[in-house]
């Protein structure tokens, strides 16, 4: 089993104390006690030590194994003084499940469509890059990987990081035969289809010559910088967020400064918590002219939007809730615009907003902001 | 006697809290009827089963609750009410099995009024929760338990538990104005949210520690304050533990009420003034003072003065911030402890202060005298006395059983307490641990909680076998 891998961890998380309990954004809205974060390190324990076995409990595990958006904020210190990185162990725990055959509806939904069309919500693949720009150049070595969420469900952030990236001079391109980067399918436990998806994503951008692949999603970009290397693949090609790469760019940009707004900023998990990208967003709002309030719970403590490893697929409901909370704590803060820079937080945070609070990447605002040079 | 779970049994469960608020599978029975105490955690680490309830509900208002208990009453079902799960004591443990109802989908804050200082909660909400939310008003309970991130309202009332600000806002059945519990025949009860009265007993304080076997509380009034103008931490070195004992008697004497008062004996001092590589003899005395501004300053003043008529050394504020700001990362050895098949445990006894020391030496010994490392601290004072906390760790022992050992520390520990004529627990409770010694904590008074037991719950459904209410061999069948 992958669980066996982690079997040090999961007993360390299984007698612990628990002091992480309060912090995770789905077991404070679920509030059932195997939801709670060290119960789910227990679970994956009592499954290790023969007190319960799948073929029995296969689906009630899965219940609590997919209730998880794998945010890592139960495992950052504070609140986890043991490395116990239980979002490894979710993921590790939903790829058992899929290898013994456990496979929630949602999940063997994700599968049909990620084999078919290469994206997790059942669009044509043909479709892709219907509603983006199309940039297409062939001496270009930064590619811009847009992703599928970007692509099908929020194409705006796509064509502002699109407009940033050209007025700043930039060569770049699109990757024509771009897949799903295999997220979702990491994240849901599908291991061997998300192999399918890295092998093919890594060929098509070596074969066009790629230097750098540039990212506005944050699910993609850890994937790319972490899992494809878990998975055994070793990349030629530098990846970067698109907010790193903006901020060198500022300069080269003729900015209207937006007068009198103040904004919240939301640290998307991947981005900050993963990946430790956390000024970069804030430099460019405050070029932007735009006062930032922090929420309580913001960058390694930011509490996710509860759209995070799948949750939005798999526990819809519960993924809004989540949602609605953090949207909440936007509000407190007193502001009137919460700005993030992620696709599925931006879906996630507006969907639960009711109109209460303006949601944008913070890539919209930036190209909204932009003079013709 | 007890009825079982039968399939009936859960139909009807199902129509009162709607279907999937029940579960009958493994997993939810093992993970809710699981809490910290030490033999749970080990038999974790063996990878063997602990004793479970047959089902798991969770119940969404105190009128689910009500129905829940009138038709285990009339089937004659045990009932454990699970909070946070983060007690100590094998309080939740569903010895007879039966039904364990998680409360935690009770989380409202029904109201806050600002001019009676005064929030009511539902009992399931989580002790930081409710701090976040009355720190966003600009209030705060001052209820710090070190499980504040797991424990429920619901279970620091049940368990009568203290937190480490409680010198200053008193523990946790100070702070109660009122509850609303449900009796174990089903019905609810109300008590009346005013500040005191004098109309016969006080019934809600029959509810405060009483471990889930005479209600489920459901809802409680809590005492709020304004969030503290300003806060000062500071820290002396005695020499030995009784200059330190003395000066925090007269602080408390002079009408001082710092909020954190933390006495560490020698062992303790050394790990903690070691740690932070500062020399490490004598007791290290951690205060803090809170509250409006020019009062926290005389008090910090006044405690100066009698620490320094003691013979304290002023260590400045370095020690006493870092354990505010590390105060849980003790727990991170835990699991490596463990690991190793270590017993790790702690014993918390409260005396009068004319016999607070000699508690102190008493308990130890008879630790000592098991072969445990106990090292400790004293950290909840009143005018009349105090309380010591006892941290202990004892290496395996490869030929003795360790659940054999593990009770052999207890007893050593409670008759101890009792010689001294202390009381076996300051905060942490009964549960199953304590059971065993609730006869001679109580003496003949211990009739009149049996009696309420039995005119409350006439058939001992609720929460069976805690509290004292087991043989010591029922306890040691399943630990
Ligand atoms: C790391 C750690 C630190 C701790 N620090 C402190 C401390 O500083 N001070 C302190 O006092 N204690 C402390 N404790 C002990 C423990 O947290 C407290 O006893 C706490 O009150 C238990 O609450 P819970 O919600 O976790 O209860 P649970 O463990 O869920 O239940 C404990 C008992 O209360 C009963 N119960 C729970 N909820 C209800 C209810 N609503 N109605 C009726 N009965 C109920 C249960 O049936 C059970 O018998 C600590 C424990 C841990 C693990
Ligand atoms: S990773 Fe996030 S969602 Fe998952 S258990 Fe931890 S805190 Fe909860």
């Amino acid at each position: 089993m992958r669980l066996e891998e982690f079997s040090s961890r999961i007993l360390t998380c299984s007698l612990c104390l628990k002091m992480c309990k309060y912090v995770c954004p789905v077991a404070s809205v679920v509030r059932y006690e195997p939801v709670y974060p060290p119960n789910k390190a227990l679970i994956a324990h009592m499954i290790l030590s023969g007190m319960i076995n799948l073929k029995d409990e296969g689906e009630n595990v899965a219940r609590y194994a997919y209730l998880c958006t794998t945010c890592g904020l139960c495992s950052t210190p504070p609140w986890c003084g043991l490395d116990v990185r239980l979002w490894e162990i979710i993921e590790a725990l939903r790829a058992d499940l899929v290898d013994q055959g456990i496979i929630l509806e949602p999940v063997k939904r994700v599968l049909k469509s990620a084999s078919e069309n290469r994206n997790p919500y059942g669009e044509n693949l043909h479709a892709r890059f219907s509603k983006v720009k199309h940039v297409f150049s062939d001496d270009a070595d930064v590619v811009y990987f847009v992703g599928c969420t970007t692509s099908y469900r929020v194409p705006q952030i796509a064509n502002a990081v699109i407009d940033v990236l050209s007025m700043a001079g930039l060569n770049f391109t699109l990757l024509k035969d771009e897949w799903c980067c295999g997220s979702p399918l990491i994240r849901l436990g599908l291991i061997d289809l998300a192999r399918e998806h890295a092998e093919h994503n890594i060929n098509a951008l070596n074969d066009i010559g790629a230097k750098t692949v540039v990212f506005s999603c944050p699910g993609c970009y850890r994937t790319f910088k972490i899992d494809y290397e878990r998975l055994g693949y070793k990349i030629k090609f530098e990846v970067k967020h698109v907010t790193e790469v903006v901020v060198d760019l500022l300069k080269s940009l003729k900015i209207r400064k937006k007068e009198d707004i103040t904004a919240t900023y939301h640290d998307p998990c991947h981005l900050g918590r993963h990946l430790g990208i956390f000024d970069a967003p804030r430099q460019i709002l405050s070029v932007l002219g735009i006062q930032i309030r922090e929420m309580q719970w913001r960058r390694e403590n930011s509490r996710c939007c509860g759209a995070g490893g799948g949750m939005l697929i798999t526990n819809s409901e519960v993924a809004y809730a989540a949602g609605r909370r953090r949207v909440e704590e936007a509000l407190e803060s007193g502001v009137k615009n919460l700005i993030t820079a992620c696709p599925f937080c931006r879906i996630s945070l507006e969907r639960a907003s009711g109109g209460k609070i303006e949601v944008k990447d913070v890539m919209e605002l930036l190209a909204e902001s932009l003079e013709e040079r | 006697m007890y009825g079982s779970v039968t399939p009936d049994i859960i139909d009807e469960l199902k129509s009162i809290v709607g279907e999937k608020h029940v579960s009958t599978s493994l997993v939810d029975r093992l993970v809710c009827s699981r809490d910290l105490w030490f033999p749970m955690l080990f038999k974790t680490l063996k990878g063997e089963l602990w004793p479970t309830a047959d089902v798991v509900v969770w119940p969404g208002s105190a009128e689910e609750v009500s129905e829940v208990l009138k038709l285990a009453n009339k089937r004659r079902v045990p009932v454990v009410t699970l909070g946070g799960g983060a007690g100590v004591c094998g309080g939740l443990s569903p010895i007879r099995g039966g039904i364990v109802m998680d409360i935690k989908r009770m989380c409202k804050v029904l109201e806050l009024d600002e001019e009676s200082l005064t929030v009511v909660v539902q009992a399931g909400l989580i002790g930081m929760e409710l701090e976040e939310y009355l720190n966003r008003k600009g209030y705060t309970l001052g209820h710090y338990p070190l499980s504040i991130y797991a424990s429920t309202i619901g279970g620091f009332l049940a368990c009568r538990s203290a937190g480490v600000l409680s010198n200053k806002y008193g523990k946790i059945e100070d702070m109660v104005i009122a509850l609303r519990v449900v009796l174990p025949t089903g019905e609810i009860i109300e008590t009346k949210r005013v500040p005191r009265r004098a109309t016969g007993p006080d019934l809600m304080q029959l509810f405060v520690g009483s471990e889930g076997i005479l209600g489920v509380i459901t809802e409680a009034a809590l005492r709020i304050h304004p969030y503290p103008e300003k806060r000062i931490f500071t820290s002396y070195r005695f020499k030995d533990l009784h200059a330190g004992l003395e000066a925090v008697r007269n602080i408390f004497r002079r009408g001082v009420r710092p909020a954190i008062v933390r006495l560490y004996d020698e062992r303790d001092t050394k790990i903690t003034l070691g740690s932070l590589g500062l020399p490490a003899e004598g007791c290290l005395l951690i205060l803090s003072f809170e509250g409006t501004e020019k009062l926290v300053d005389a008090e910090a003043e006044v405690a100066d003065e009698v620490c320094r008529q003691w013979g304290g050394e002023q260590l400045g504020d370095l020690p006493a911030k870092h354990w505010w700001k590390h105060r849980h990362d003790q727990y991170w050895n835990l699991p490596h402890l463990l690991k190793g098949f270590m017993i790790v445990d702690t014993i918390e006894v409260s005396a009068p202060w004319d016999r607070l020391e000699r508690l102190y030496w008493e308990v130890k010994r008879a630790l000592e005298g098991q072969g445990v490392i106990p090292m400790a601290h004293f950290s909840h004072f009143y005018l009349d006395g105090g309380s010591i906390y006892f941290t202990f760790v004892k290496p395996r022992e490869p030929k003795t059983p360790i659940n054999d050992a593990y009770w052999r520390i207890w007893s050593a520990a409670m008759e101890a307490c009792i010689r001294v004529g202390g009381s076996i627990s300051h905060h942490h409770g009964v549960g199953l641990v304590r059971s065993p010694w609730m006869e001679k904590e109580h003496g003949k008074s211990f009739e009149i909680i049996r009696a309420l037991k039995k005119v409350l719950d006439p058939n001992n459904i609720l929460n069976p076998g805690k509290l004292g209410m087991v043989g010591w061999s029922e306890v040691r069948r399943v630990f």
